[in-house]
């Protein structure tokens, strides 16, 4: 059983954290120092401390009698990127008997990624029956998915030192999705179960064989393969030849493992943020080419994506990638096996690593070998590297951190 | 110019307006109660000239916050190295100190102003600033003109404070009609009445001070009070030794080792009074141990030596003083005639007064005073500041003195003068009862009331001043009373007083004024001798963890064993003395033990005897005596024999008890036991014989 907070503690946390205004908090301030100045009227600070008291005072109890009884509806978009604004709208209605004065919204236990940047933003009076809209505006620091606490609509009145009234708006969820430079040119590896252009009319259920024409039957092929009816028209022997067809259906690979260490967690925050930003690029890539992504592994998550011809699913990787973070553990010799299935069907495997090692090698090698075509972006300035890249490989790319994360990675 | 050169503004916004205020409210206090001119005209032109560059769009570049940091270093460089220039007139406590703190607030403030970064909105952090420029600024002494205008400019500062506070938002516009003059009514009325009540507040403050401080005063006296409160700090006020002495009177202050009667030990000397209170302002030295070429024998070894005089010799009278007030533990009660200390603490610092005090000495440490043979010398005179008298002196005060002084020519006769007025004219009593609207020595000295030592010692060395002579206010113990089972000298709380000190120009000396009604001076107090017993045993124990705290282990133990080798001593000449009286006393006959063979005998005969009536079933009770037994068996009819029985027990009991008993009943009990064995066994077989 949770236990219940003291509650001196409980409300100090009140007073300091909602009842008291920044410039309460700096009143309250002026009010303990001139207290200990106060403590002999032969200097007089003691006035300043009557004043302060007296004014406080007056504050509290013309607040309390004229606070604000509000009825308050809110919308906010669900969604935003990261260093992005997003406005929500609250709507007020003044239900008590008089004017609603200096009505202002504030957010207590924000999330500190979050951040709520016209907090002092002010709607003067509300007239008693009447209705206003206060904007609010929330800035997204970081990636993920936040949970807005309750916003409280309240009063100010007078003069900013305390707040008034109890009028809030629920819980609300936002999802801080990542950014991205899009990329102008990816190149696809050639995959044999691939087919890199043109586009398919038709949906995965349903599909068929591609009638490509008639040949002549060669002896020692099987006898279901022969076209009776043409046959007969044109008199000799003949089978008709088909050609499977495939999509390019893409697996993406995100490695978020990053070893447990104190030291480099700056360096290696900007290494995962930059293959997260990686990530996305190139699923808007393939979104913009109607590839469709099948799998995505992100970290110890596997996600397959129902696929379809109209569907690319990018928000579905945004939504998942705006979630990513660091796994202490190296899953993917364990994912392996497991994921073995899940890659038969895909044609093109890009990994996104963040480092360079035995496991990733040899992962990348099994996918190979299973007839994959795999392209490997290793985000890593090349300092750090547990192994060396090998030069032959020309489809493992090293791609420098910073230069995702400005922007200046358009074509690989 | 381009660096300094930004957008130009059109418009200035009110917050900043309100900034520029504050601004020029601090520059006017600052005026007003530091007499300090020159900075606060600069600050308030620089901060007017603020509006100007703001239109201009000047802007100096100051990022993050570490200017204020090296901002404060400039300030703290110039407090520490730049002459005090200030004509304070009414200064208080770390007033310069105050000021110093005051500007660095403004010069923030107007740093603020000029920020590149403050161009769009200044922050809430500048109203921090100015608050606290404000408090500091007013920590100096007031006269009633300037309170009265520090009262309307505090009411002034929280108007603009307000303004600033509410110029701080964003107005977000809506197409609904504004309630303006509902708001503006009522946020003028708050501040109407709040101005209002601030000011009373202040007032009634001001006025009912005394009651405030009582009611304080009294409870401090029940709780835990500290040593702002006990007269020894660097304020004393007129109430404090005697709130000293009546919080808990009969705890033990000091323990003075002695020959001679300890007298007055000093714990404090104030130079300056002023608004009914004495201020300590005698600048204090850092004092260094001497190296000493003689060593005294009396004192403990592991102590530093420190010289207070020139005139101490080796053969200076030493005086041991244990403070047990923990409360006081850092002071250092002296007598007048002080030459030498000897203590642990290293260093110490002495003023002017030779008021010594050990800092960092938290903890209830002895140290030792060597005193001169006689009174000390003092041919450097008297500093100005023992001629000091209160600004606002009342014109009562000055009466009195013309009248006391009319017919004294010399300091001696001054003091001899005032003296006896006091002890005259004047009664003791704790507690006096003043007119809040009253100057307290001149309606004291007029009304004649009955006070306490303070206002005694005060009236005396302000009268005595405005006659010429210097004098110090002293607060300390006198210490009389003597615990005899020891030998020590004792000071109580009870025993706290303030005395003068004055400055004999004729004699080149300190003299010591007691002005105070006789039966107010503390006096030696009749203690129980059990009450000195147990201080004296606290005493022997305190002396131990001394030796303890200073590291002298050895000495400690040696303290410990000591009495215990007095105990075994007297204890083993105790048992000695009782087996030398043992052995002298003529000896008591013990009694003889009966060892005669024959009672053996008899204990066999009558144990046959039992046996066999206890095989024919009558058992002798273990209580019972032989008698008993044989009445017994004479009254069972059914037992055979039973006269014979009977009378062998009674022979028995009879050879039993005679003195000496003869071998000859023994025998005629033997065989008067086995004549009745043989009938009885001959009577069996019989009855064998015929069954």
């Amino acid at each position: 059983m949770k236990r219940r907070a003291p509650f001196m503690l409980r409300m100090t946390k009140f007073l300091v954290g909602f009842k008291l205004t920044p410039i309460g908090r700096i009143a309250v301030l002026g009010i303990f120092l001139s207290a200990v100045g106060g403590v002999t009227v032969e200097i007089p600070i003691y006035q300043i401390f009557c004043g302060f008291i007296c004014l406080f005072g007056i504050i509290e109890a013309t607040g309390i009698a004229l606070r604000p009884k509000l009825e308050v509806s809110a919308w906010l978009p669900e969604k935003t990127t990261i260093g992005e604004t997003v406005t929500g709208y609250v709507n007020i209605i003044n239900q008590g008997w008089f004017p609603a004065c200096d009505i202002m919204c504030a957010f207590f236990g924000m999330p500190k990624e979050l951040k709520h940047t016209d907090a002092d933003s002010v709607i003067h009076s509300i007239p008693r029956g009447e209705k206003a809209t206060l904007p609010f505006t929330i800035r997204a620091k970081h990636r993920g998915e936040f949970i807005l606490p309750e916003a409280r609509i309240h009063s100010t009145f007078p003069f900013n030192l305390m707040r008034f009234g109890k009028a809030k708006i629920p819980e609300c969820g936002l999802r801080v999705l990542p950014t991205f430079s899009p990329l102008e040119l990816l190149e696809l590896p050639f995959s044999h179960k691939s087919q890199n252009i043109g586009m398919t009319a038709d949906t995965r259920a349903g599909n068929s064989p591609e009638y490509l024409g008639n040949r002549d039957y060669v002896p020692g092929e099987p006898a279901r393969r022969l076209d009776f009816k043409a046959w007969a028209r044109v008199g000799r022997p003949v089978v008709r030849e088909f050609q499977e067809e495939f999509n390019s259906e893409v697996a993406i690979v995100l490695d978020t493992h990053r070893p447990w260490n104190l030291r480099h967690r700056k360096r290696d925050h900007r290494k995962l943020e930059a293959s997260v930003s990686l990530a996305a690029a190139i699923a808007h890539h393939l979104d913009q080419r109607s590839i469709p992504i099948e799998t995505f592994l992100a970290g110890e998550e596997l996600h397959l994506l129902q696929s379809s011809a109209e569907a690319t699913h990018f928000e579905s990787v945004m939504d998942v990638l705006s979630e990513v973070e660091f796994t202490p553990t190296d899953q993917l010799p364990q994912l392996l096996p497991m994921i073995s299935e899940a890659f038969e069907s895909v044609t093109i495997t890009f990994c996104v690593f963040i480092d360079w090692n035995e496991n990733r090698e040899r992962f990348t090698r099994e996918i190979a070998e299973s007839g994959c075509a795999v392209k490997v972006f290793v985000v890593n300035d090349g300092r750090q590297l547990s192994m060396p890249i090998p030069d032959d490989e020309s489809n493992i790319n090293l791609v420098d951190p910073q230069a995702i994360l400005s922007g200046e990675v358009r074509e690989l | 110019m381009n660096r300094w050169r930004m957008k130009t503004h059109e418009k200035i916004p009110q917050q900043r307006m309100a900034a520029v205020a504050l601004i020029l409210v601090q520059s006017f206090t600052l005026a007003m109660l530091m007499n300090s001119y020159v900075f606060p005209i600069c600050a308030a032109v620089i901060a007017c000239g603020g509006l100007l560059t703001y239109r201009r769009g000047w802007s100096l570049s100051l990022p993050g916050d570490r200017w204020i940091f090296v901002l404060i270093a400039v300030f703290v460089v110039k407090y520490s190295v730049a002459p005090r220039e200030l004509p304070f007139d009414f200064e208080f406590l770390f007033s310069e100190f105050a000021y110093e703190v005051s500007s660095f607030c403004v010069v923030v403030e107007l740093l603020f102003l000029f920020r590149k970064e403050n161009q769009d909105k200044l922050s809430v952090s500048y109203l921090a600033f100015a608050i606290m420029g404000l408090v500091f600024s007013g920590n100096v002494r007031l006269n009633s003109v300037r309170r009265f205008g520090m009262l309307i400019t505090v009411q002034v500062f929280f108007v603009i404070w307000m303004w600033f506070s509410l110029k701080s938002r964003r107005t977000v516009s809506t197409s609904q009609p504004q309630s303006n003059l509902w708001r503006n009514s009522v946020m003028c009325g708050v501040l109407l009445v709040s101005a209002i009540a601030g000011t009373t507040m202040s007032t009634l403050l001001h006025r009912h001070e005394r009651t405030l401080e009582n009611l304080i005063g009294a409870y401090l006296a029940l709780g835990d009070r500290g040593q702002a409160r006990s007269g020894f700090s660097n304020r004393g006020g007129l109430e404090d030794i005697t709130n000293w002495q009546s919080d808990g009177g009969d705890q033990l202050a000091l323990q003075v080792v002695s020959k001679t009667v300890p007298g007055y030990l000093r714990g404090k000397v104030f130079d300056e009074f002023n608004m009914d209170r004495w201020l300590a302002t005698l600048p204090r030295r850092s004092l260094n141990p001497t190296v000493m070429d003689h060593e005294s024998p009396a004192v403990i070894e592991s102590d530093y030596f420190y010289e207070l005089d020139d005139e101490f010799s080796k053969e200076s009278p030493l005086m041991g003083i244990t403070p047990v007030d923990g409360e006081t533990a850092g002071h250092c009660f002296t007598p007048l005639n002080s030459v030498a200390i000897r203590c642990r603490t290293k260093p110490i610092s002495v003023d002017r007064s030779k008021i010594i005090t050990r800092p960092n000495e938290y903890e209830s440490l002895s140290y030792s005073i060597h005193t001169s043979h006689g009174p000390l010398h003092d041919r450097d005179g008297a500093e100005d500041n023992f001629l000091q008298i209160p600004s606002s002196l009342d014109e009562r005060v000055v009466n009195v003195a013309d009248s006391l002084f009319a017919n004294a020519n010399n300091s001696h006769q001054k003091i001899q003068a005032v003296s006896q007025f006091f002890r005259r004219n004047f009664e003791y009593k704790i507690g006096i009862d003043i007119p809040n609207d009253e100057d307290r020595l001149g309606y004291f000295l007029e009304s004649r009331s009955a006070a306490h030592c303070e206002y005694f010692a005060t009236a005396t060395a302000i009268l005595l001043r405005m006659g010429g002579v210097p004098t110090r206010y002293v607060t300390g113990y006198l210490v009389q009373e003597r615990n005899e089972i020891d030998k020590s000298w004792v000071a109580r709380r009870k025993d706290a007083h303030a005395w003068v000190e004055a400055y004999d120009k004729d004699a080149e000396r300190w003299v010591l004024v007691e002005s105070t009604p006789s039966d107010g001076v503390p006096a030696a107090s009749q203690i129980n001798p059990w009450q000195q017993r147990r201080e004296a045993i606290a005493h022997f124990f305190r002396s131990v963890q001394d030796q303890v705290k200073r590291g002298n282990f050895s000495k400690a133990v040696w303290l410990l064993v000591l009495p215990l080798l007095w105990i075994v001593v007297a204890g083993g000449a105790v048992m000695g003395m009782f087996v030398l009286v043992k052995r002298k006393l003529p000896r008591k006959k013990r009694p003889v033990i009966d060892s005669d063979e024959s009672h053996s005998e008899l204990a066999n005969e009558r144990m046959l005897m039992d046996s066999m009536l206890a095989k024919i079933g009558l058992h002798r009770l273990s209580n019972e005596t032989t008698t008993q037994f044989a009445e017994r068996i004479e009254m069972n009819s059914q037992l055979e024999q039973a006269v014979q029985f009977s009378g062998w027990y009674r022979n028995y009991s009879t050879c039993r008890f005679r003195p000496e008993p003869r071998s000859a009943d023994l025998e005629e009990l033997r065989v008067q036991r086995e004549k009745i064995s043989r009938t009885r066994k001959q009577k069996q077989l019989g009855d064998h014989t015929h069954a």
